[in-house]
């Protein structure tokens, strides 16, 4: 028996490991009822039968880490009898093991050479490729949006076309259909669907492969072909299949056609979840598969939430025929002790309550996590440094982060760019000082500056760096470190790849005593992350361009530069110590389905806890199953959105908390501005309520 | 016994290679999990061997799984490595493209010895009759000696790996023989064999039960820098132990797939749909 395992599993989690008698079920309930660690039994008794394989198929990396956590306590290594794969990613591999079948479709313009797998980042480099010109041209012309905004959500509907499964050629027509507005800004559909066929075009004559061609070259060719069927059904004999409503239709219509073949099938479904829709992510759509399944079985017990806590849920669903009293709130829900009129006070408040918490016997057990619908650098610096002040380890979950944010990756492409002059690319005076004090050890800015010789204020920009001037106020050793870093990089070779130029810059100079990467594992890591990077975007080119290194190195920079090449997901690999503070937007922490003790969430009034990013270009439910086409998108619809986009949020959030939600908001949010959205009303009416029936009204 | 390593770690014949290699490179690599990225070698030709190594055992595999040859030629010759078809057409000249019986390319198999998963990733695994082979394509530029491969931890785990999961070591398989066989593609007519027996597996057995138990038994500072300052030269982490500054150039490679195992970011950190 494993530590991770129900020690006594109830009626619907005994029925779910049997897969003899229950071998093809759809498993329903809600968020902590127990689902996962069923199936967990379920693989417990598939692996006593070593020659049989299971494929454990989750939405998203984060929701494997349970499958993860039991292999390594059975000592089970992955990929030999268990294989634990995201959908994505099964069908990237597969594309590539299986591209002859593709080749021989003659799809793409030289089918018979190495497809050229694009990522997220490297698909907006070439959408700018043919957007850039249509701008030039006045198209786009109702639009503000910074450009790589512009570029993603096309990329979106292409995705989205694919997901759903519609054709990309219908994406103008659906969006622009669905638009109540000025009759101007329908052009801008049809600028869409232009710019998407133009790049669908060139994608297939250059070999490249976005996500969306994947999902589409997989249904369309791969799935149906005999010898990819021969091989997939060879490849599993088991399906457990995790948070199936977090994925989008095309997976569900590849598990409804693959269940026949297979011995046995779980597939497990929350309720009130599909958190990832704006990644196409459909419960409806999953719905579909209990009907094909032999047997349906629903749980409803909560494992996680103390009673209050539940009780609590069931209020909120239906605040209107509600009564709460006020001890469920005592016992439920904390409050700042005073009213916050500003963020800061708002952040000491909530230092305050873990302090107190922690202080509590058997406190520094407890799991917390500080959830709010964003988080900018000064949140996650103020908090985790005040909490940090209170020696409370802190960990961090981002959704994604900018290279260029990171000081080691900033001060490499400065130093990069002054080792290729021939780019021209200009570097500020501030820059470049404050790279060379990243980089030598005991330089500081002033003394940076001093090396870096006048200042000229027409011309704040330098694009080589210069040879250092002697001043009795800087040491020698410094302007030595100094110029043999400079003669280190004018002496490169401009045509050597990007990414082993780093790594001799790294290993040869940085890594070096008297340079400041010297034993410093991190800047191994955000070197790694350069190389990398470069590395993908660099397979994505043409093989001109490959052939080119300089030119390759030069379109690299300025794509990070212009913000095209700039996320990195550290989030899905980071390892989180186990005794910290997380401090996560809501989205993410509800796709880790991690329980905790205490939440806090911030600012309830902010309207981010339920409304969808502002996107013109694009639009989720418009391009969804579910939406008829041709009907228009009202503010009624938006509105109903967000409540159920609210209910689904606070549904979600309880259902993973143990014992207590600290609510905290100030008067004003970070930005100085004053928030009123409906999570802050929800509150209110609560209290209205408990009041009410307090004073017996 | 430490806790440095946890129960669940797998150990495999490149992470043993590397133990041999440098103690002090296993723990960088596999229990401090450090990713410093300083180059193996100086100049591209290596990194653009192994790249075209990888396409050719993609093509192999793909015949395994049963596409006409004439189509996989056709993806062989639009390769930008032209060394890719001329490999691929000696495979597919050499007896090896025809082997018969249960043929399993790319195969993974596990096995637990000292309480540690051990896996051995086979390029084919040939099942033919009482024939039990493990093939292994190879496209390096010098052959190497028989008496090196038989030193390779390689050819001992996977004997022993697979031996166990078809359960040749039980009594009434006395007589059963694995041959691992490395085909190199730039030297067709010189495969090396290494046949092994039962004995052969207990031997392995032992010897790599007891490497595992001596790397589970090192404290921190035993997994101790080598003394053999040469191998420095080839290892990424010569900066951080302040051994070497510059990377040597390939061909005074001494050791093969220096690659395998390193330290490296997640593909999916660089993307965002799932
Ligand atoms: S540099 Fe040398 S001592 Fe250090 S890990 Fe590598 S091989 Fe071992």
């Amino acid at each position: 028996m494993t530590g991770i395992l129900p020690q006594t599993p109830d009626e619907t989690q005994r029925n779910t490991t049997d897969y003899v008698d229950f071998p093809s079920l759809f498993l329903s309930g809600p968020a902590s009822s127990g689902k996962t660690s069923a199936s967990l039994l379920r693989l417990q008794n598939i692996l006593e039968n070593p020659q049989e394989s299971t494929l454990i198929l989750v939405p998203q990396r984060s929701l494997a880490e349970p499958f993860h956590q039991f292999l390594r306590e059975l000592g089970i290594a992955e990929g030999d009898q268990v294989s634990i794969q995201t959908m994505s990613s099964l069908v990237r591999r597969m594309i590539s093991l299986f591209w002859p079948i593709i080749a021989s479709h003659q799809v793409f313009e030289h089918p018979y050479e190495e497809p050229r797998f694009l990522t997220l980042e490297t698909s907006q480099y070439y959408m700018a490729k043919i957007v850039d010109p249509m701008i030039d041209q006045g198209r786009f012309n109702n639009i503000t949006l910074p450009l790589n905004r512009l570029y993603s959500q096309i990329i979106d509907n292409l995705n989205k076309s694919a997901l759903v499964g519609f054709p990309h050629t219908e994406i103008g027509q659906r969006l622009s259909s669905a638009f109540i507005g000025e009759a101007a800004r329908q052009n801008v559909f049809s600028d869409v669907q232009n710019a998407v066929d133009q790049f669908r075009g060139y994608c297939l004559q250059n070999n490249l492969v976005d996500y969306s061609l994947q999902v589409e070259l997989f249904c369309n060719i791969l799935w149906s072909n005999q010898t990819f069927q021969k091989y997939i059904t060879n490849q599993y004999d088991h399906l457990i299949y995790d948070n199936s409503e977090e994925d989008p239709p095309y997976v569900h219509n590849i598990i409804a056609q693959w269940l026949p073949s297979l011995k046995s099938t779980l597939i497990i479904h929350d309720d009130q979840a599909g958190y990832r829709s704006f990644l196409g992510a459909d419960p409806i759509s999953s719905l579909t598969l209990e009907k094909l399944c032999q047997q349906s079985l629903v749980t409803t017990r909560n494992y996680v939430s103390s009673e209050p806590i539940q009780e609590l849920r069931d209020c909120l669903r239906d605040l209107k025929n509600c009564q709460p009293t006020q001890g469920l709130i005592d016992k439920t829900i904390g409050f700042p002790e005073k009213r916050l009129c500003f963020f800061p006070e708002l952040l000491e408040e909530v230092t305050h309550e873990i302090e107190v918490i922690r202080a509590l016997p058997g406190g520094d057990q407890k799991k917390i996590a500080i959830l709010t619908p964003y988080i900018s650098d000064s949140l996650r610096f103020s908090l985790s440094h005040s909490l940090e002040t209170i020696g409370v380890q802190v960990s961090i979950q981002k959704p994604s982060s900018s290279l260029t944010q990171d000081p080691v990756i900033k001060t490499l492409i400065i130093l990069s760019k002054f080792a290729h002059p021939t780019w021209e690319i200009r570097v500020s005076y501030l820059d470049a000082a404050v790279a060379l004090t990243n980089a030598i050890e005991g330089l500081d800015l002033n003394r940076a500056h001093l090396l870096l010789g006048d200042f000229d204020q027409h011309n704040p920009y330098l694009t080589a760096l210069p040879e250092g001037v002697p001043s009795e106020r800087i040491p020698s050793d410094l302007i030595e470190r100094y110029t043999g870093l400079r003669d280190w990089l004018l002496s490169s070779d401009p045509a050597e790849p990007l990414h082993s130029f780093l790594s001799r810059l790294f290993g040869e100079v940085l890594s070096q005593a008297g340079f400041r990467f010297e034993g410093n594992t991190q800047s191994g890591t955000s070197t790694a992350v350069l190389m990398e990077s470069f590395r993908k975007f660099s397979i994505s080119l043409d093989r001109s361009l490959q052939e080119n290194q300089n030119l390759a190195s030069q379109a690299f920079i300025k794509a990070i530069d212009s913000g095209l090449i700039s996320a990195l997901y550290l989030s899905e690999w980071e390892v989180q110590p186990n005794n910290s503070v997380l401090i996560a937007p809501v989205m993410s922490y509800l796709m880790r389905n991690e329980p905790v003790d205490y939440q806090f969430w911030l600012n309830i009034g902010s309207q981010g806890w339920y409304e969808r990013l502002e996107q013109p270009l694009t639009h989720p439910i418009v391009l969804s199953r579910n939406w008829q086409t041709g009907k228009q998108w009202t503010a009624d619809d938006e509105l109903a959105y967000n409540q159920a986009n609210l209910q689904r949020t606070i549904s979600g959030l309880l259902l993973r908390c143990r014992e207590k939600v600290f609510a905290f908001t100030s008067d004003y949010n970070e930005a100085g501005v004053e928030e009123r959205g409906q999570l802050l009303t929800v509150f209110q009416n609560l209290f209205r309520k408990a009041l009410r029936s307090k004073n017996g009204r | 016994m430490t806790d440095l390593i946890s129960p669940d770690f797998t150990f495999s014949q490149s992470n043993l290679q590397t133990f041999d290699y440098c103690r002090r490179r296993f723990y960088l690599r596999y229990v401090k999990k450090l990713i410093w990225p300083a180059q193996l070698v100086s100049d591209q030709q290596y990194i653009q061997d192994r790249e075209a190594g990888v396409r050719f055992h993609r093509l192999v595999h793909q015949h395994f799984l049963g596409f006409e040859a004439s189509l996989l030629r056709k993806i062989a010759d639009g390769d930008p490595d032209i060394r890719v078809a001329t490999w691929f057409e000696t495979f597919l000249a050499s007896p090896m493209a025809t082997l018969q019986g249960k043929l399993e390319p790319e195969a993974l198999f596990t096995t637990k010895i000292a309480g540690h998963p051990l896996s051995a990733k086979v390029d084919l695994l040939q099942i033919d009759g009482e024939n039990i082979s493990i093939y292994d394509w190879k496209t390096s530029r010098h052959l190497p000696k028989l008496s090196t491969l038989q030193k390779q931890t390689q050819s001992k785990v996977y004997p022993l790996v697979i031996s166990r999961a078809l359960n040749l070591g039980q009594p009434g398989y006395e007589t059963a023989r694995l041959r691992m066989i490395y085909w190199e593609a730039n030297f067709p007519g010189q495969t090396i064999e290494i046949p092994s027996y039962q004995n052969d597996w207990k031997k392995y057995q032992l010897e790599i039960a007891a490497s595992i138990e001596l790397i589970l038994s090192l404290r921190r500072e035993e997994f101790v820098a080598t003394p053999d300052e040469k191998k420095c030269a080839w290892c990424e982490y010569r900066s951080y132990c302040q051994r070497e500054k510059i990377a040597v150039d390939s061909k005074d490679i001494e050791m093969t797939d220096l690659l395998e195992g390193l330290t490296k970011i997640p593909a999916e950190a660089f993307d965002s749909w799932g």
